[in-house]
């Protein structure tokens, strides 16, 4: 049982649910291209293993990652209470300057809910995140929840927090090679962890 | 032979020094020139200016002579000077102790007398500069008769063998080092001591150098080394002169005065010849100044026979110095006309030739045609060339395969760190051990050569499956290829049931099945190494031999695509273009396959991880 990484993966790359879904071994990948400020990102994203195995190949993978979604089920309490180690886990092995969004799932089963959304908004204000309520079932938020956090990674690169030629901060300057849109000048691509725990 | 000999000789002995020097300075010109330098030398020896004054650096041969005749006229004109036999009382003891050495040396020399003339010249050389420095007034009367029949004969010896000239620095070496010892003696020198010593040594050594006549050059250099040695230790025995300084300002005079000979011989007068001159003049009225003595007529006619010889010398050394350059000269010119006539090309690579500029103009305008039409033409290949090879990686990339390689190396760089830590706290047995078991793992993960003839491609999806089935039969992880199968399945339909495809049809949908299956086996390899690293156990053998046998049944797979679309391109019926597709879809081929391999790699640190 998970908290819904995967899930919320599809919804956001093929806009589809699948209630039931493999168990994710190590890393799955997911992409799409979005529309910011005009400029053409495409999102490459690693979805991660929850499972406590895969924890150790998982931290592997942190390493060069813009950004992350940390996500909790708000229908199980457990969840919740993970977040911490799991934060710890992603800032000790990444880029300090990762952007981390923190996202109370299954938003849709509100009858269920064991975590209440200030709880999530508490915890989130203490740990410098933003955070969000998304239902992969519903589709709600989750667009939301991977666009903002690429335009968050956005403006850190025009502020200059990352280094856009050091492809180890999970950003590349897009080679334009394309054939539908060759004169596109800044495309950039950010990888992305969907971080969760299970 | 009494003391005013060996103070001849001592001074002879300085010059012998500076003339071997300049023998290794100049050796290369010719080895006469020493000789011409000894006979200047002992010229210079007789001048007792230096011996009052602060030595002059005599540069040049000119001076030399100069000054020789200066200082026969200051011993004509100062009565003071012109001592008799009878040594100065202020030296006396010095000058005994002399006489008593010099007894023992005339024994000496008698004995060597069936010796080559060298052996004199040695003698010569051996006696010692000591009381240079000590005598203030130099006793020019000294020179009798008999020293300059020795000068004489020196001079003559002088001209004769390059063999003595290698026995000669030895020697004067020798004699250097004897001086030094004196020289660094606080209280003055003990002459008598120190000359016995120096003539015994000498005399054996005159045997040793002439068997060996190598040693010669080392014995140069160490005269150099103990000059600069001894006018150190002059400097605080308080003397106000040292004779050493004159000998490193002849070392000097030597190099110049072989560039005059050079300089001679192109136009410039023998400075030897005008010396001479010079100094014939002077004998022509000597009597304005000189009457009395005799002696001085000798010493001029000593002296004259010595420049005769110094100029005899100079010429021949002009001569074989000019021999040489000559030699070299036509050497040169039969180098630079080998292969070249006339010198013809070389001009015209200088821009010697008229003619040259409009054949040049007519060149360049040749090469730029040819130039713009080769540009025009690699420009079509190379836009080609980009639109398939960006076709190609796009199509990786949409498959996901770009993504799982970069996690696959990141699994693999994450275990080569681990790997590090674990080796570095190691050593010795233990160390040695462990980097025995990484490297038969590396062992084992040798790729077995590409059989490609084999791949024709027309492999069913049974034979595929059981290939893949019976690579990971030992495996003790369960991973399926079910979507390269499912791959290679509508691939094979396509080609068979599909009837209205175009040749670029064809090719889009091999490059499609390439980068969909390079892709998906990178996607298997990578989830192979997630379980491989996430497990408890190993069997690292089992697991190598795994993965070289997926590998190679992947390779084998891809090249089979590229030949059975290659070759149903070429049953195609229209023949335009057919060839360039049949080669990019083998390139790509090759490109996916060196993909699959490339990530093959990446599993060596992996499985070491494993087995370590």
């Amino acid at each position: 049982m998970s908290v819904g990484k995967s899930c919320l993966l599809l919804q956001f790359t093929d806009k589809r649910f699948q209630p039931v879904h493999d168990l994710t071994i190590g890393v799955e990948f997911g992409a799409r291209m979005i529309t910011i400020d005009g400029k053409q990102i495409k999102l490459q994203i690693w979805d991660t293993a929850g499972q406590e195995a895969f924890r150790s190949i998982t931290r592997s993978y942190y390493r060069g990652a813009a950004g992350a979604l940390l996500v909790y089920d708000i229908t199980r309490r457990e969840t919740f209470n993970h977040l911490t180690t799991w934060l710890e886990d992603a800032r000790q092995h990444s880029n300090s300057n990762m952007v981390i969004m923190l996202i109370g799932n299954k938003s849709d089963l509100d009858s269920r809910r064991e975590v209440k959304k200030e709880e999530g908004e508490a915890f989130a204000r203490e740990h410098g995140l933003v955070f969000m309520e998304t239902s992969a079932r519903t589709a709600a938020n989750v667009e939301e929840a991977f666009i903002n956090t690429a335009k968050e990674i956005y403006e850190k690169i025009q502020e200059g927090v990352f280094d856009i030629n050091n492809e180890a901060n999970g950003i590349k300057i897009g080679q334009q090679h394309s054939p539908t849109n060759p004169s596109l000048p800044g495309q950039s691509q950010g990888g992305q962890t969907g971080g969760g725990c299970c | 032979m009494s003391s005013s000999d060996s103070e001849a000789f001592e001074s002879a002995d300085e010059d012998v020094i500076e003339s071997k020097t300049s023998t290794k300075k100049v050796e290369a010109l010719s080895v006469k020139s020493s000789d011409d330098d000894v006979n200047k030398a002992n010229i210079k020896s007789t001048n007792p200016i230096p011996r009052r004054r602060s030595p002059e650096p005599l540069l040049e041969s000119e001076h030399v002579a100069e000054t020789v005749i200066k200082a026969n006229i200051d011993n004509k004109r100062s009565p003071d000077l012109e001592l008799d036999d009878n040594e100065p009382t202020d030296l006396l003891s010095t000058n005994t102790s002399l006489k008593d050495v010099d007894g023992s040396r005339i024994e000496k020399k008698d004995s060597k007398k069936s010796m080559n003339s060298s052996c004199e010249f040695i003698e010569v050389e051996s006696t010692v500069k000591a009381e240079v420095s000590a005598e203030d007034d130099w006793e020019f009367d000294k020179w009798d008769d008999d020293i300059n029949e020795e000068i004489e004969e020196l001079v003559a010896k002088s001209t004769v063998s390059k063999d003595n000239d290698a026995i000669q620095p030895k020697l004067a070496n020798k004699s250097v080092e004897d001086h030094v010892e004196k020289m660094s003696d606080e209280d003055g020198w003990q002459i008598d001591d120190w000359d016995d010593e120096s003539t015994t040594i000498e005399s054996s050594e005159v045997f040793s150098s002439k068997t060996d006549s190598t040693t010669s050059e080392t014995g140069i250099s160490n005269v150099l080394d103990k000059l600069s040695s001894s006018k150190t230790s002059e400097t605080s025995s308080g003397w106000g002169w040292t004779p050493w300084g004159g000998v490193v300002q002849l070392i000097s005079s030597a190099t110049s005065h072989v560039s005059q000979v050079i300089e001679s011989g192109i136009g410039v007068p023998d400075p030897e010849e005008i010396a001479r001159l010079q100094h014939q003049e002077k004998l022509k009225n000597p009597d304005r100044e000189v009457e009395s003595d005799t002696r001085k007529d000798d010493k001029s006619m000593m002296l004259e026979n010595l420049m005769s010889g110094v100029s005899h010398i100079g010429n021949r050394v002009i001569s074989g110095g000019l021999d040489t350059l000559e030699g070299i000269g036509k050497k040169t010119m039969t180098i630079l006309q080998e292969n070249d006539p006339g010198l013809l090309n070389k001009r015209k690579m200088l821009g010697m030739v008229d003619k040259d500029a409009p054949i040049l103009s007519q060149i360049l305008r040749e090469a730029k045609e040819k130039t713009e039409e080769a540009e025009q033409s690699l420009k079509e290949i190379q836009k080609q060339r980009y639109k398939k090879q960006l076709h190609f990686e796009t199509l990786f990339d949409d498959y996901h395969g770009l993504v799982h390689l970069e996690a696959l190396e990141m699994l693999s760089q994450q275990s080569a760190i681990k790997l590090k830590a674990l080796m570095s706290p190691l050593s010795g047995l233990a160390l040695s051990e462990l980097e025995e078991t990484l490297n038969e793992v590396k062992e084992l993960c040798e790729l077995p050569e590409m059989d490609n003839e084999d791949s024709d491609g027309l492999h069913t999806i049974e034979e595929l499956s059981d290939k893949f089935k019976a690579s990971v039969e030992d495996l003790d992880v369960t991973v399926d290829f079910k979507e390269i199968i499912q791959c290679w399945s509508d691939n094979i339909s396509w080609l068979e049931n599909e009837t209205t495809k175009s040749a670029q049809d064809i090719h889009d949908k091999a490059l499609r099945c390439l980068a969909q299956t390079s892709a998906i086996s990178i996607n298997k390899m990578h989830k192979l190494a997630e379980l491989l690293l996430i497990k408890e156990h190993h069997s690292t053998a089992d697991e190598a031999d795994s993965l070289v046998q997926i590998t190679t049944v992947i390779c084998w797979h891809l090249s089979g695509i590229a030949s059975r679309f290659g070759n149903s391109l070429s049953q195609m019926e229209s023949k335009e273009d057919v060839n360039s597709l049949i080669t990019s879809i083998f390139l790509e081929g090759s490109n996916s396959t060196s993909y699959v391999q490339n990530a093959f790699q990446l599993f060596i640190p992996i499985l070491q991880m494993g087995a370590a």
